[in-house]
């Protein structure tokens, strides 16, 4: 439904924010993970009209989303990372003008709209209070409500359960799935636990780059038997680190389990089913390395930290 | 902590754009100040440019916009970690109160410090680029000292911004909010300015000196009467009033420091105010509750997938216009911005600063001015804040990502924030018109005219100002942050301004800007809306331009390049973007085809560098024939066909000539008249040669030269014309009503233009010509059969045929012989019985006329229907007049009196012969209901009538001093009537203005002061100085002994040519018989420019023994004369006199004291101490010399000692 092609945007301080990138989107919820300053936003901002990019072309069925973004925003749902609002002004007031931008013109329909989204994302009894005043989960389901105003065909989410307690973050993925499957969906997160809930497909960016693209299950299915995992002490971890290959380390009840990649069990290693966080670490392992190796090749002053570690990947 | 936090707000500072931004914006101001003549800050007439007393005035006035430096930086300082929220990360640390607090204030302050040096360095560049390139004149330049700049920064300057910013500080401190800080600088703004125009009046101006945190008053106090020698020498010194001032706010603020500056309490969050619960909240809970558990699962299956019906132009342009509109105003700035308006109206209004202190009735007309005139400042200001907060209004607020991905075409964005600044500028003036409106009717006005409201603030404030917001608004589009954008605009300003400097003076390269459409009740908007129509199409195109452009280049999504953006132009513009852009093409090609042709190709335009090349160059060329002998004119008889609705006049002047000189005149040059195509001079035995274009003159030559003696008869024709419009050179002599043009500007003139000669005295030394002389040496007899009003214009018989448009009458000097009516024309005949000065107006319009016969005189008022205010009284005192004159000077040579209310285009009134054309700005409308007040109408008049006796019998040599003859006679006649009516308290309180406005007048000299006897056509000492001395000399030698000897000088120069009198013959007659102290009295006050300082230094009071209520009253009395030379340089002299010693019971200042003098005569007083004493009944509460201020003494304040 929505296919990119070689898109790339390089910033005036020479940051590559993306670089020649290329998805496609089907219908459905997508994932697109990527730690921090990896490009998820711009990537995003670019779909959703408010950047431009120096070469490429997006699509989203039949429009062309660079050259005629006006066509695009009638069919578009966004809820940028980060956004404030206007000053004073009450949350049923905000979203209801914020509805006859979007298009909504008939006032009975956007009455019932707009009620709607305010009691879906629990927002109805504070509708009388300035959205500038909320708290920040409050004001997240506010942006929540506004991106799905005129039932958009492509909803692009940036972060959106940041801030947001259990509770709210489970209604808010049940609002998501129950919107249905016609639609495109982007919903870009560092969180590996919202993808592997709710998108049947997936992508990670790291550096501008698209380095992993595919379903979750079976992007995970691929690493089963190869992923080993062990608690050890705080101190230890220094070691077990120099010597295996560890794509992540989490505390629990005070030890660190570290998983390891390995074919075969390291030492004191129990076997531990592939999930997709692991997928996701060790790519981005791979592609740090990888980044390093270039790095290394073409800086001659290049430190000797990264040597080392690409030694140990 | 201290120069820790000390160093830390300066590295925040010099890190933010603001810093740099504002640094540039004061050193582009100061410098272009120095280095262009059209900007002007301080200084004024020969001031040296880099003089203290310009570098100390520049720095003060600056002083004032420091105002928005400090609350930019001190006040948010302060308010910085509550804004930034970074309050919680700090309040958590253990902070010293003291050193926090200083160490932050004394760092914004040290920002605001070094901003403002940026102010004195602009003067410093200014002054040494501009002279090294050439851009100032080496004269306007005295050799650079660098104490003037650290005397006027370090006295002046630094302690009036600690002040503002201990003030700002503390305020901010105090209430957390920039909005309390910005509304109590509008407040401070708002008290200045009212306590000021309060102050203004001579017994508190010691107040106000001492009051001023910002030292201006303090420092114009201090130089008041500072001349050009003083101004451009004396260094600012830090004594006297300046100091004590100083040193008060030096005090004051560190008080507000210290008790509000936050040392005390400890660092801490604002407090958070928590609602109470009250029964009303619990209800609420309730309903809370019922929401929660009936409504809101009802909600939840409401369909929440209606489709965008996509772009949505007509309802999203009324709720975008609405919600802006509403953002706009109900905002905090906005009624801080119309408070201000009203205030800024409400001085002046309260305080009318009319001719002597005398209030005008508050016309529509005035009221208009005062509304464009005080909101102009603040509506660039309105215009460079408002557009860069509406225009980044959704990035500043964050929702920029969620809106601009919004289905909303960029237009609907564009246009609802142009339509919510323009309310916000419609309601300004609203506010103002309302605040004028309340006036009006407050003061019982009632001819209200709110359509000129419409017109002259609606259509000709408004529009240009809407098409400078488009700039603005495109401005702020193409930059990359909202304070590039607002320096853009500034610098747009800034160009507007100097634009003209570089010979782009066209209005069609000064944006938005048209030829001044001028308002006169008479003549209403005349012909001159027209031409403005043709220049707002013409700017309209523009602005159509820019705005498509700046709705096609609009910001979505955070701040995209500009290049960017240009790329999707085509895009955003669409279809209807296009044909706006070719639309305004078109508009802006045809319109500005149309003002072409009008101002360049059918009438003239120049810049003025051009001008002043031809008037060097015309000056060069034809000098030698200044004093060249031309023939003089004996008799006329003008034909003049008038006709209003074209603007159009035919004239012929039937000559009789005469050559009154010793040689035959064989050719003289002729001149031109403006706005005349067709134009031709006759006289027998010659002919007019060949017209110099370049010039508009032309030599007539005669075949048989004008013989000595000889007379001929001549004609001279003229028709001018008005065709089209121009670019602000317009002809107010011929309007469609109230035309009034004289002889000289109506048909050629003879002789070399001296009136064409450049005057300026750094223009002159530009184009290399020698010092101008004013005027010839008072003792050059080859001009004594000249009369001032110049080369061959003497006395004729004069007749006039003059025709007009029926609606209208049409007068000139003379009798009326007989009216009629032919077809659609009026035609009027008037001869005159006496001989006339050879200067006579011609004028029509249509006025309401009121007629009286006084002793066989028919005295007549024309004016328009809505100035019948003053007409009676005016009539009063052309009797008054006559009665005096007549019985004290000689007979009155007319039997009519006519005065004739003209448009106030110019505002003046002058005489003719039995004819005062008077101007609609003054005298007309003067409010007289408060008998306090000075009477201008009554005096005024006085004035013109006694132009009959002084002027029109009795000429003056074309010398020196001539004016003294026709003006300061006038004046003092005038004065005489005056007195006679309103009593001696009135002149007093009249010679007091005349004293000021006369050592205020020296003080502004451009070339060089002259002693009395031989003022150059200055104003402030012919009227002015001309006043005081007439009075001192008759308070001297008494009302008879001077009357008697102005009808002796009078009677023996009556229409007397050959030779006319001069000020030597003048004062001849007034030294007639008077005692060697009385010749030297009258030499001091007409022959040297002489200041006396008269002083009570003591004062005892001795109760008589014996006698009860009987004082010995002992004053000393220290005395100086001092004699100034042109340029204000003082050196003292050794004088004798008689001179008034009071003693009151009352202050002699208080004019409406009654029966307060126990004591008043005259005693000897020499120069140095002088000691008194007197014996008095009733004990005294002031004494003094000269208590009522009839010598010329600079600081008249100390001759007063109140016991």
């Amino acid at each position: 439904m929505l296919t990119i092609k070689n898109l790339s945007k390089t910033y005036d301080n020479g940051v590559k924010a993306l670089d020649n990138v290329n998805l496609a989107i089907p219908k459905g919820m997508f994932g697109l993970l990527g730690p921090n300053g990896a490009g998820k936003s711009s990537l995003m901002r670019t779909i959703a009209t408010l950047q431009d990019a120096d070469s490429g072309s997006i699509d989203f069925d039949g429009i062309d989303v660079l050259n005629n973004p006006q066509a695009l925003r009638q069919r578009l749902g966004y809820l940028p990372q980060d956004f404030g609002v206007y000053p004073r002004i009450s949350a049923y007031e905000l979203l209801d003008h914020l509805a006859v931008l979007k298009g909504l013109k008939n006032s009975a329909e956007r009455k019932e709209a707009v009620e709607g989204l305010l009691a879906q994302t629990n927002l109805y009894q504070h509708r009388k209070n300035a959205v500038s005043g909320f708290s920040g989960g409050m004001r997240q389901r506010f942006g929540i409500a506004q991106a799905l105003l005129g039932d958009p065909d492509l909803l692009i989410v940036d972060e959106p359960t940041a801030g947001l307690d259990p509770e709210e973050r489970n209604r808010f993925h049940n609002l998501l799935v129950s919107l249905g499957e016609e639609k495109a969906i982007i919903l870009s997160t560092h969180i590996v636990e919202d993808v592997t809930e709710l998108c049947p497909n997936m992508a990670v960016l790291a550096s501008g780059q698209i380095i992993l693209e595919g379903n979750p299950v079976e992007v995970t299915s691929q690493l089963n038997g190869q992923i080993w995992r062990k608690a050890i002490a705080q101190a230890e971890v220094a070691s077990v680190e120099e010597q295996y290959n560890v794509i992540s380390k989490r505390l629990f009840a005070g030890q660190t389990i570290v998983h390891v990649m390995a074919d075969n069990a390291p030492l004191g290693f129990e076997a531990a089913p592939a999930n997709l966080e692991d997928v996701y670490f060790s790519t981005l392992n791979q592609h740090r390395s990888r980044t390093a190796e270039t790095s290394v090749e073409t800086s001659t002053e290049s430190s000797a930290e990264s040597s080392v570690k690409s030694n140990v990947a | 902590m201290l120069m820790k936090m000390f160093a830390f707000e300066w590295r925040y500072f010099t890190k933010q754009p603001s810093f740099y931004v504002t640094s540039l914006i004061f050193f582009l101001l100061t410098f272009f100040a120095t280095v262009s003549e059209n900007v002007q800050i301080g200084g004024g007439g020969n001031v040296l440019y880099n003089g203290p007393f310009s570098i100390a005035q520049t720095l003060l006035i600056m002083g004032l916009f420091a105002m928005f430096l400090v609350v930019n930086f001190v006040a948010s300082t302060a308010t910085r970690n509550d804004s930034s929220k970074m309050s919680e990360l700090l309040y958590s640390k253990p902070i010293n109160p003291l050193s926090y607090q200083l160490g932050r204030f004394l760092g914004s302050f040290a920002i605001v410090a070094t901003v403002f040096a940026f102010v004195p360095l602009g003067i410093l560049i200014g002054s040494l680029l501009g002279g090294l390139v050439g851009w100032i004149d080496p004269e306007r330049l005295g050799a650079t000292n660098l104490s003037h700049y650290f005397t006027a920064y370090f006295y002046l300057s630094l302690p009036s911004l600690f002040v503002l910013s201990c003030f700002f500080y503390a305020v901010a401190i105090k209430f957390r909010s920039m909005m309390a800080v910005y509304l109590s600088a509008v407040g401070l703004f708002i008290l200045y300015t009212i306590s000021g125009q309060l102050l203004n009046e001579p017994e508190y101006r010691t107040m106000s000196a001492l009051l001023d945190p910002f030292a201006l008053n303090t420092f114009g106090e201090v130089t008041r009467y500072w001349t050009m020698f003083d101004k451009n020498n004396s260094p600012i010194e830090l004594s006297g009033m300046l100091l004590e001032n100083r040193l008060l706010w030096l005090g004051i603020s560190v008080v507000i420091m210290a008790l509000f500056g936050g040392f005390r309490s400890k660092v801490r969050l604002s407090q958070v105010k928590v609602k109470k619960q009250s029964k009303k909240a619990l209800k609420k809970a309730d309903a809370q509750l019922a929401l929660q558990t009936e409504k809101i699962p009802q909600l939840l299956d409401n369909n929440i997938s209606t489709k965008s019906a996509g772009v949505q132009s007509g309802a999203h342009m009324r709720m975008r216009i609405l919600f802006e509109i509403k953002q706009v105003i109900f905002s905090a700035p906005f009624l801080v911005l119309a408070v201000l308006t009203i205030f800024m109206l409400v001085a002046p209004l309260v305080d009318p600063q009319g001719m002597f202190g005398t209030p005008n009735w508050p016309l529509t007309q005035n009221m208009v001015e005062l509304i464009a005139g005080s909101t102009g400042l603040l509506m660039m200001i309105v215009l460079a804040y408002y557009s860069a907060e509406i225009v980044w209004r959704e990035r500043n607020s964050g929702m920029g990502d969620i809106v601009d991905s919004m289905p909303v075409n960029n237009i609907t964005f564009w246009l609802s924030k142009i339509i919510a600044i323009s309310l916000v500028l419609v309601l300004l003036y609203v506010c103002g018109v309302a605040v004028t409106v309340t006036n009006q009717w407050l003061l019982g006005y009632n001819n209200l005219d709110l359509s000129q409201y419409v017109v002259r603030l609606g259509y000709l404030g408004l529009i240009p100002l809407i098409f400078t917001a488009v700039l603005a608004f495109f401005l702020q589009v193409i930059s990359p942050n909202k304070y590039i954008g607002m320096m853009l605009f500034v610098l747009f300003i800034i160009s507007s301004i100097t634009l003209s400097n570089f010979g782009f003076s066209h209005n069609m390269f000064q944006f938005s800007s048209a030829p001044q459409v001028p308002y006169s009740d008479i003549n209403g908007y005349g012909s001159f809306l027209e031409s403005n129509h043709w220049y707002m199409l013409y700017w309209g195109g523009v602005t159509l331009v820019l705005a498509s452009l700046t709705y096609a280049l609009w910001h979505r999504g955070p701040a995209q390049k500009l290049k960017t953006r240009i790329k999707k132009v085509s895009y955003y513009l669409a279809a209807p973007g296009k044909v706006t852009i070719a639309l305004g093409l078109v508009l802006f090609v045809g319109a500005g085809s149309v003002i072409h042709y009008n101002t360049r190709v059918v009438n003239e335009f120049m810049i003025s560098d051009d001008r002043e090349d031809l008037q060097a160059a015309y000056e060069k060329k034809y000098v030698e024939y200044l004093n060249a002998t031309i023939p003089t004119v004996t008799k006329t008889h003008a034909k003049v066909d008038i006709f209003p609705e074209e603007r159009r006049i035919e004239a012929v002047a039937e000559l009789t000539l005469t050559n009154t000189s010793n040689q035959a005149i064989d050719k003289f040059l002729v001149a031109k008249p403006q706005h005349t195509q067709q134009w031709n001079v006759e006289i027998d035995g010659g002919k007019l040669g060949e017209v110099d274009a370049k010039f508009d003159t032309a030599w007539f030559t005669f075949d048989q030269p004008l013989q000595p003696g000889e007379t001929r008869q001549g004609k001279l024709t003229a028709i001018r014309d008005n065709n089209g419009f121009t670019d602000g050179n317009n002809d107010f002599n011929l309007v469609k009503n109230g035309t009034f043009i004289n002889n000289f500007e109506l048909f050629p003139v003879f002789g070399y233009q001296a009136s064409y000669q450049l005057t300026d005295r750094h223009d002159r030394r530009k184009h290399e010509l020698a010092p101008l002389q004013r005027a010839n040496k008072l003792e050059d007899e080859r001009f004594y059969n000249e009369s001032f009003f110049g080369n061959g214009v003497g006395f004729i018989d004069f007749e006039a045929t003059i025709s007009t448009s029926k609606e209208q009458f049409a007068i000139a000097p003379g009798y009326l012989q007989s009216e009629k009516v032919e077809g659609n024309r009026k035609i009027y005949h008037y001869k005159m019985d006496a001989p006339i000065v050879n200067f006579y107006s011609v004028m029509s319009a249509k006025l309401a006329n009121k007629k009286q016969q006084y002793k066989g005189i028919d005295i007549e008022v024309y004016y328009h229907e809505t100035h019948e205010m003053n007409v009676d009284r005016m009539i009063e005192s052309v009797k008054d007049s006559i009665d005096y004159f007549t019985e004290h000077f000689g007979p009155y040579q007319h039997k009519q009196m006519r005065i004739i209310e003209f448009p106030g285009y110019r505002s003046f009134a002058q005489s003719f012969a039995n004819t005062v054309p008077y101007s609609e700005k003054i005298g007309f409308i003067s409010d007289l209901r408060d008998p306090e007040n000075i009477d201008p109408a009554y005096y005024v008049t006085a004035h013109e009538v006694a132009h009959q006796w002084w002027g029109h019998q009795v000429g003056a040599a074309n010398v020196q001093g001539n004016a003294i003859i026709s003006e300061s006679l006038s004046q003092y006649s005038a004065l005489m009537v005056m007195e006679k009516k309103y009593g001696k308290d009135k002149i007093r309180k009249f010679l007091k203005y005349e004293l000021d406005r006369y050592l205020r007048g020296r003080s502004v000299e451009a070339i060089e002061e002259m002693p009395l006897f031989r003022s150059e056509n200055q104003q402030y000492i012919h009227y002015r100085k001309g006043s005081v001395v007439m009075m001192a000399l008759k308070d001297r030698f008494g009302e008879a002994r001077v009357n008697a000897s102005l009808k002796g000088f009078l009677e023996d120069f009556k229409y007397q040519s050959t030779p006319y009198p001069t000020t030597i013959d003048l004062m001849a007659y007034i030294t007639e018989g008077a005692t060697q102290e009385e010749k030297s009295f009258v030499s001091n006050m007409f022959e040297h420019i002489s200041l006396y300082d008269l002083k009570t230094t003591d004062v005892k009071v001795v109760a008589v023994v014996g006698k009860e209520d009987f004082y010995d009253v002992t004053l000393t009395i220290d005395a100086a004369l001092k004699r100034a030379d042109g340029q204000g340089k003082e050196t003292e002299v050794e004088f004798v006199d008689l001179i008034d010693i009071g003693l009151f019971n009352a202050d002699p200042e208080d004019l409406s004291a009654k029966d307060f003098v126990l004591y008043l005569a005259k005693h000897e007083i020499k120069t140095g101490s002088n000691e008194v004493t007197i014996r008095v009944q009733g004990k005294p509460t002031f004494a003094g010399v000269d208590p009522f201020v009839k010598y010329i003494d600079r600081d008249s304040a100390d001759n007063i000692y109140r016991l």
